[in-house]
């Protein structure tokens, strides 16, 4: 026997909700789904009218949800925003080419401006040429290093005030634990913050920080979202994983696993007297403009560095292309 | 998080022929290998007995030199044996170590015996009963022994005042209601309810296994506490359960160690969340041979957020929490179809945040998640309703911390609390409505239902009936309890508040309806018209009011007609008792059944 949806009762129930196991009927799910990212927007005051929001656009379900549901509220709710896509091309084969070909598609669909920056224009290398370097080992790290700088850059062409990110509560609550199975307490108390600032005046936020990526998945699928999913080719991150494959354990036994993580990821601070790492490294930082002033990542940066004095020549030579194609960029900002 | 207590198989150790010294002494072949450092045998017991004392006096509060007491909780597991054998150790020292002074001057020894929880029968309790073996271990040492068993939590004593034994009435939704006046009947007839059924029937109402854990966990924790009044010091919390396995068998130990099952014994990973992330943690520190210690350092660098009301403290495991969890998760799930209001600017307005409190405090029933979320409505609902709903209104939820509150979702059915959790509700309800809720030793030994008011059955001579109800237009009665209430009796008032409740309840839902919808078809009138409707348009409004609702109108008049040929026998015999009693002395004062059916 087919049973009614729980809210409102009216409608049969195709839908048992990942989050609360309630079964509900899909306009329903659609609409609470939507109305828990309008109010984790709303309770944090994410945003204020008027200002430019760039969607950090991968072409994959998170993103693409993002980009749908923020386009939604923004026209339901009259946010007054002014939306962006925003992709970067780490250029890598058989992955990132085909999810821009999605991140294209959906530009026609949803009718957004959007821009790709990538990593040969702003580092003149692509990530297959990266890994062709140093190996499979550690490239992810860089690789999101890279990213977060490439997201900033693009804005700044742009003008953006704020980028929102498609991190979804699994990734929060992945990122909780593995901060603490790590020690890594200076992010372990920034990784439940749902905006920070970067440098400069862009923000980033995640606006589907509490939103189940089986939810997600669920929402793409039934709006028949246009997404691309594949791993990216490189191998992924193992620490992660043993996270992620924890995570989903947890979420089998009790569903509410995921949220009392990030519950309990806000619930708790760091001692006063507690040194954080610094490495001494800040102004190496400030000046070279790094995020995720991380020790690991310092070292990672460093030891791409020492690469690329290796290979002095080519440094010398993309040093130069880069300067040429930001200046060529801040040129052609308002072109589209 | 790690279950430490587990037994360890401890291999021989001669495998590490690779011919390393010990990093300590440097001169004798290693025999040990502790995540990447190799120790021979005399320097790993020097190197574990100086973390252990180090720890200790860390840890140590005051410095008042060597007058405090300590109490150790042996379970017998491998653990908190070797913690024994260390505080003994070190609390009396050897002669050529005299120099040493110890912090404690009296050490006690305190056991809670869990078997009741884990086993079904009580030939296996019995059986499996860890008391006994861990009184034996502890005669072996000079120190006094409390042997207690986890159902003793049901004890009155086992709360702040040292006598607490009312029984606070937590109503659920309303579908729940009927099995709380059921759980109350029980109450009353079978007073004699052991602590210890009481303990199984609570754990046998809780669907998850984590749940279970860490309620038994929270009890046992609570057991100690009243026994000590401390705090709580955990000088092993860096020592690898390795480490305490070498430890225990180079001391002899080993042998000495009772093997506590747990519910997740025997059990597959997934049973629990403890259990899977021990397995997790076990796992993990495989590969990564250092997790385990960094898990502990990290745990020790983090303090509760400063949002946290250090002040207030969880009914059931007695720790801090942050306020307003409901109205965060309620943000975060949401379970109905509310509107946030599309004000002209959504970002500027706090006053939006209000929308899902209101729900809370216009409706006893609240958002169908589980069981537990639950309006406190701690009084007699249907004589008070109105009272209720202007008084300040303290939810069960805000007397709990979001752990034990996610757990509550996981208990199915109406269940008793130990006293100590109805001692805290009751004294956090008097902390926020200033109500004046005495509790009075001479009560101690009647249970009954504590209300704000003390509103009790046992003060009226004879039935009451009070004045109609504004919505329900119904007249509420307030059944006369003699003193010598007999079992039938009992069930026989019971049944009757029951339908009652059953017939206000459906006559305020439908009146509320009726009156609603009254008003916006005379508005719609009004709008078109610009006059009131006239009676000719009120009947349509009335004559299709009433085609709506008529499932549900039918509904509840075969519901009534049901329980009315229900009633009729236990009307027809409580009216032969009452005839019998009350007869021959002519001193009827009751109201009789036909003319009280008749009223309502």
């Amino acid at each position: 026997m087919s049973r009614l949806c729980v809210i409102c009762k009216e409608e049969r129930a195709s839908v048992k909700r990942p989050k609360t196991g309630e079964k509900l009927c899909r306009n329903c799910f659609y609409h609470i789904f939507e109305t828990e990212v309008h109010c984790t927007i709303t309770d944090n005051k994410l945003f204020k009218s008027g200002d430019r929001v760039a969607i950090a656009a991968s072409g994959g379900k998170d993103s693409t949800v993002l980009a749908h549901v923020m386009k939604t509220l923004n026209d339901r709710y009259d946010y007054g925003l002014d939306l962006f896509l925003l992709s970067v091309d780490e250029g890598i084969t058989g992955y990132r080419d085909d999810s821009l070909e999605t991140v294209k598609r959906n530009q026609q669909q949803y009718n957004l401006p959007l821009k790709i920056v990538s990593y040969s224009e702003l580092y003149g290398w692509t990530m297959d040429e990266i890994v062709k370097e140093v190996g499979l080992k550690n490239n992810c790290t860089f690789c999101g290093v890279f990213r977060r700088q490439a997201l900033d850059r693009g804005a700044v062409m742009l003008n953006i005030d704020h980028i929102v990110t498609g991190h979804n509560a699994d990734d929060i609550a992945e990122t909780v634990l593995m901060n603490i199975l790590r020690g890594d307490i200076a992010r372990l108390e920034r990784c439940t913050e749902i905006c920070t600032t970067g440098d400069g005046r862009i923000r980033r936020s995640k606006p589907f920080k509490y939103a189940y990526e089986k939810e997600i998945v669920m929402y793409a699928y039934f709006k028949k979202l246009d997404y691309f999913s594949t791993e990216c080719v490189y191998s992924p991150n193992s620490y992660r994983g043993h996270a992620r494959a924890f995570l989903k354990d947890l979420e089998a036994i009790r569903p509410s696993a995921i949220i009392d993580i990030i519950y309990s990821g806000e619930a708790f601070q760091i001692k006063q007297d507690v040194k954080l790492p610094t490495q001494g490294a800040e102004s190496w930082i400030a000046e070279r403009k790094i995020h995720g002033e991380m020790p690991e990542n310092i070292a990672t940066m460093l030891h791409f560095d020492q690469l690329q004095i290796e290979e002095g020549s080519r440094k010398n030579e993309s040093d130069k292309d880069k300067k040429r194609e930001e200046g060529e960029e801040k040129g052609e900002k308002n072109e589209w | 998080m790690c279950n430490i207590e587990e037994p360890i198989l401890v291999k021989e150790q001669a495998t590490l022929s690779t011919g390393k010294k010990c990093i300590k002494c440097k001169v004798a072949n290693a025999t040990i290998l502790i995540r990447y450092s190799t120790y021979c045998k005399s320097c790993f017991q020097h190197v574990f007995v100086g973390k252990f004392r180090k720890n200790l006096e860390k840890s140590r509060v005051t410095h008042s030199g060597s007058d405090e007491k300590a109490m150790v909780a042996l379970s017998g597991g491998p653990s908190s044996r070797c913690l024994l054998q260390l505080l003994r150790d070190y609390c009396e020292p050897l002669p050529h170590e005299i120099s040493k002074k110890s912090i404690f001057n009296e050490v006690k020894i305190c056991h809670v015996d869990e078997s009741v929880a884990i086993f079904d029968d009580q030939e296996k309790e019995k059986e499996n009963s860890t008391l006994h073996k861990v009184e034996l271990i502890a005669r072996k040492y000079n120190y006094e022994f409390i042997g207690l068993r986890l159902e003793e939590i049901f004890s009155p004593e086992y709360t702040s005042i040292g006598f607490y034994d009312n029984v606070i009435e937590v109503t659920f939704d309303d579908s729940k209601r009927t099995q709380a006046k059921e759980l109350l009947s029980r109450i009353y007839t079978q007073s004699s309810l052991s602590n210890r059924e009481k303990l199984k029937s609570l754990l046998g109402a809780i669907s998850s296994l984590t749940s279970k854990e860490e309620l038994l966990w929270h009890f046992k924790l609570c057991l100690l506490m009243q026994m000590a009044h401390v705090i709580i010091l955990r000088p092993m919390k860096d020592m690898l359960s390795k480490e305490i396995g070498i430890y225990n068998r180079f001391t002899g130990l080993v042998d000495d160690i009772v093997v506590t099952p747990t519910l997740t014994s025997m059990m597959p990973a997934k049973s629990s969340i403890e259990k899977l992330t021990e397995d997790f943690i076990v796992g993990l520190e495989k590969d990564y041979p250092s997790t385990v210690s960094t898990i502990a350092r990290t745990g020790a660098k983090l303090k509760p957020s400063n949002l946290i009301n250090l002040e207030w403290s969880c009914a059931v495991c007695m720790m801090p929490y942050k306020e307003g969890i409901k109205n965060w998760q309620s943000r975060i799930t949401v379970h109905m179809k509310q509107s946030p209001l599309p004000s002209q600017s959504p970002f500027a307005s706090p006053s939006q945040k209000s929308t899902p409190m209101d729900y809370h405090n216009s409706s006893c029933q609240c958002a169908s998640n589980g069981s537990c979320c639950a309006a406190n409505n701690i009084s007699d609902q249907q004589y008070n309703h109105h009272k209720q709903l202007q008084r300040p209104n303290l939810e069960i939820s805000d007397t709990l911390c979001y752990a034990c509150l996610v757990n509550m979702r996981d208990i199915k059915s109406i269940v008793e609390f130990p006293p100590y959790v109805a001692e805290a509700i009751v004294q956090k309800i008097q902390k926020a409505t200033n109500a004046t809720v005495t509790i009075s030793p001479t009560r101690l030994k009647s249970k009954f239902f504590a209300t704000a008011e003390l509103y009790s059955h046992k003060s009226l001579k004879t039935d009451y009936v009070g004045i109609p109800d504004k919505i329900s237009n119904l007249r509420p009665i307030k059944y006369y309890i003699p003193e010598n209430e007999s079992p039938q009796d009992i069930e026989w008032r019971l049944h009757r508040e029951r339908v009652d409740q059953l017939n206000h309840q459906f006559w305020t839902i439908n009146n509320k309806l009726f009156i609603d919808e009254k008003q916006e078809y005379e508005d719609q009138i009004k709008l078109k018209t610009g006059r009131k409707p006239t009676p000719a348009e009120m009947s349509i409004f009335y004559k299709d009011f009433l085609d709506k609702a008529y499932d549900r109108q039918m509904a509840y008049n075969k519901q009534w007609w049901k329980e009315n040929i229900g009633m009729l026998v236990p009307g027809g015999k409580a009216a032969i008792r009452n005839f019998r009693i009350w007869m021959p002395k002519r001193l009827r004062t009751r109201i009789s059944f036909f003319e009280k059916n008749a009223s309502s």
